[in-house]
């Protein structure tokens, strides 16, 4: 099975659809700010990354419309998407931000043309399906972002190029853009996960869309006890419209998995987190000797948080989590001469997140368990290693059906509303934001078809058979 | 569920419309982290107190969510990187640790 997967660029999809008569969306962003401040910010600034704006408000409004222009190219609907969008001075320190938040309105049930009684809608769904504003003058989508983020209050402030190469210290604007305006648009659930209780006496669309594969039951059919106890059951909480069911072979891969060749006392798989950043591990997989990388400094001298003094050429570096970002310990180990990076965690249990954006890692890493880590290195030199794929699975689905995020214990505004985080290759709608998806919203597209969006790839499929 | 009900004029459809008043039922747990902005608490809101359930004449109903139940994006550092994730602003800070990505577990050991 083939790691690389077909997906639809916005730009070629934007191209598709050029000059046809498709019944686009029209996404519009409702300034909020005041004079001189937010999206009116006059600060002068170079343009960067595509994004042509030469105040600090120019370019966060070009990259907001460029979000906005995404969405618009994939979904259809007659009615106006109105946005009420902001900066503002949210919570932000040194140890972390808000970044921002959005989220629909209002809701709605029992409109005209409801594909399903008695349940609740997102206003913007709501009105593509209506054919009318269903909430009048009222905007479709409250959101708002971060401004404190360009004073340095976390690190160099928002990148607000529209090409997703952010550079290291920056954080991207438009991944996290892309990701919050889906939630306002429909990837989200007003069912409470830790009561389990309906909103207002009745489910969401999304509802009638999960199922815990433990029981076989939809979230719809179940009790309150239940619903609480199948938001914590990963990997069994799943989405069952058709659409995503159909479609995820598509776009997910095999999961990556670790195998230990020798020695023979300790052979086998072992779970894996692949990084947000750097190549993906080649289809073939990577075999080579594991070997400690040690920088010869600081609290820990296998951090990988300055450069290699020992050589790992040829070698799968494996490096002690902590310290420094995970893309600074790839590249020190890259400059020593290693082909790829096993990060093993410094906590227990799970895995390193592996986050983070750098275009000047060259070679794949991937995150492993204290506890796995612990196991390689106590029975170095001689570890031979296979980073490769698990080709009798799709990374983030069971049973046939995609996953969706359902830790124990509950995590609100990450639970249930999200995909897993174990997708691979990561997806727009996991609760980790991939710095590196700015343009694409591979699986949420056929989430949306199943709530009940008509989409644009609807449009050009029904097209072709006319 | 305590329910009331009143007439009012849903001033921007412009059509009458019969309220319903949702019960105190909420699923608040969120203790922010320094707040800036009454948009930013509104925003974290999770509770249902004081929304209202709006009858319109053509049958359809809606509630104003007012600002409530939005979704949250948040950076947060863990041993030295920062980790991008859309969460709750409640499960924001330092002493936060992510809960563990949840890949299948060792497999084929021998």
């Amino acid at each position: 099975m083939s790691q690389l997967k077909l997906r639809t660029p916005w730009a070629l999809l934007a191209l598709m659809t050029c000059g046809s008569a498709f019944g686009q969306a029209t996404i519009t962003i409702n300034n909020t700010d005041g004079a001189g401040e937010g999206f009116n910010d006059p600060t002068p600034v170079a343009p960067i990354g595509g994004n042509t704006g030469t105040t600090l408000g120019e370019q966060r409004l070009i990259a907001f419309q460029r979000a906005a222009d995404i969405w618009e190219t994939f979904l259809d609907s007659d009615v106006e998407i109105v946005v009420n969008a902001a900066f503002n001075p949210l919570t932000c320190s040194q140890n972390g931000a808000v970044l921002g938040s959005a989220g629909a309105a209002s809701v709605h049930a029992d409109f005209a043309n409801a594909p399903v009684a008695d349940t609740w809608y997102n206003p913007s769904l709501a009105s593509s399906l209506a054919g009318v504003d269903v909430n009048g003058a009222q905007a479709e989508i409250n959101s708002q972002f971060n401004s404190e983020l360009d004073n340095g209050c976390l690190n160099s402030g928002w990148y607000y190029g529209l090409d997703g190469a952010t550079p290291q210290g920056f954080t991207a604007f438009l991944p996290v853009l892309l990701h919050e305006m889906g939630h306002g648009l429909g990837f989200q659930t007003f069912t409470s996960g830790t009561t389990g209780a309906f909103f207002s006496g009745r489910p969401d669309i999304w509802t009638l869309f999960m199922r815990d594969l433990s029981t076989g039951e939809q979230w719809v059919d179940m009790d309150n006890a239940e619903r609480v106890a199948s938001a914590i059951n990963d990997p069994n909480l799943v989405w069952t419209g058709p659409n995503v069911t159909a479609e995820f072979p598509n776009v997910l891969g095999n999961p990556a998995v670790l195998t230990i060749n020798s020695p023979g006392g300790i052979a086998g798989d072992y779970a894996v987190q692949t990084a947000s950043f750097g190549p993906a591990i080649p289809e073939m997989g990577l075999t080579a000797d594991v070997v400690l990388a040690d920088d010869g400094t600081g609290g820990d001298v296998n951090d990988a948080c300055e450069p290699i003094i020992n050589d790992l050429t040829g070698a799968i570096a494996i490096v002690n989590r902590g310290s420094c970002n995970f893309t600074l310990k790839v590249i020190n180990s890259q400059n020593a001469g290693a082909v790829a990076v096993l990060v093993a965690n410094n906590v227990s249990p799970g895995l390193p997140p592996m986050g983070g954006s750098d275009p000047a890692v060259t070679i794949p890493s991937v995150g492993i368990s204290l506890d796995d880590g612990a196991l390689i290195t106590g029975n170095l030199p001689g570890v031979n290693v296979t980073l490769g794929y698990d080709t009798g699975q799709f990374a983030g689905a069971n049973g046939g059906f995609v996953r969706l995020y359902a830790p124990n214990p509950f995590e609100q505004g990450s639970s249930v509303s999200h995909f897993t985080r174990d997708a691979n290759p990561n997806l727009l709608m996991e609760p980790s934001i991939t710095p590196t998806i700015f343009d694409e919203i591979d699986l949420t597209l056929q989430l949306f078809q199943d709530i009940g969006w008509n989409t644009v790839e609807d449009l050009i499929f029904a097209d072709d058979f006319e | 569920m305590k329910i009331t009900h009143k007439i009012l004029l849903a001033g921007s459809l412009g059509l009458a419309a019969l309220t319903t008043q949702v019960s105190a039922q909420t699923t608040q747990t969120d203790k922010p982290t320094e707040p800036k902005t009454q948009l930013e608490l509104d925003a974290i809101n999770q509770s249902q107190q004081g929304l209202e359930v709006v009858r319109h004449a053509d049958g359809s109903e809606s509630v104003d969510l007012k600002g409530r139940f939005q979704m949250f994006s948040v950076a947060k550092v863990v041993n030295g990187e920062i980790v991008y994730s859309c969460q709750n602003h409640d499960q924001l800070g330092p002493d936060h640790q992510h809960g563990p990505a949840l890949v299948a577990t060792k497999r084929g050991e021998k």
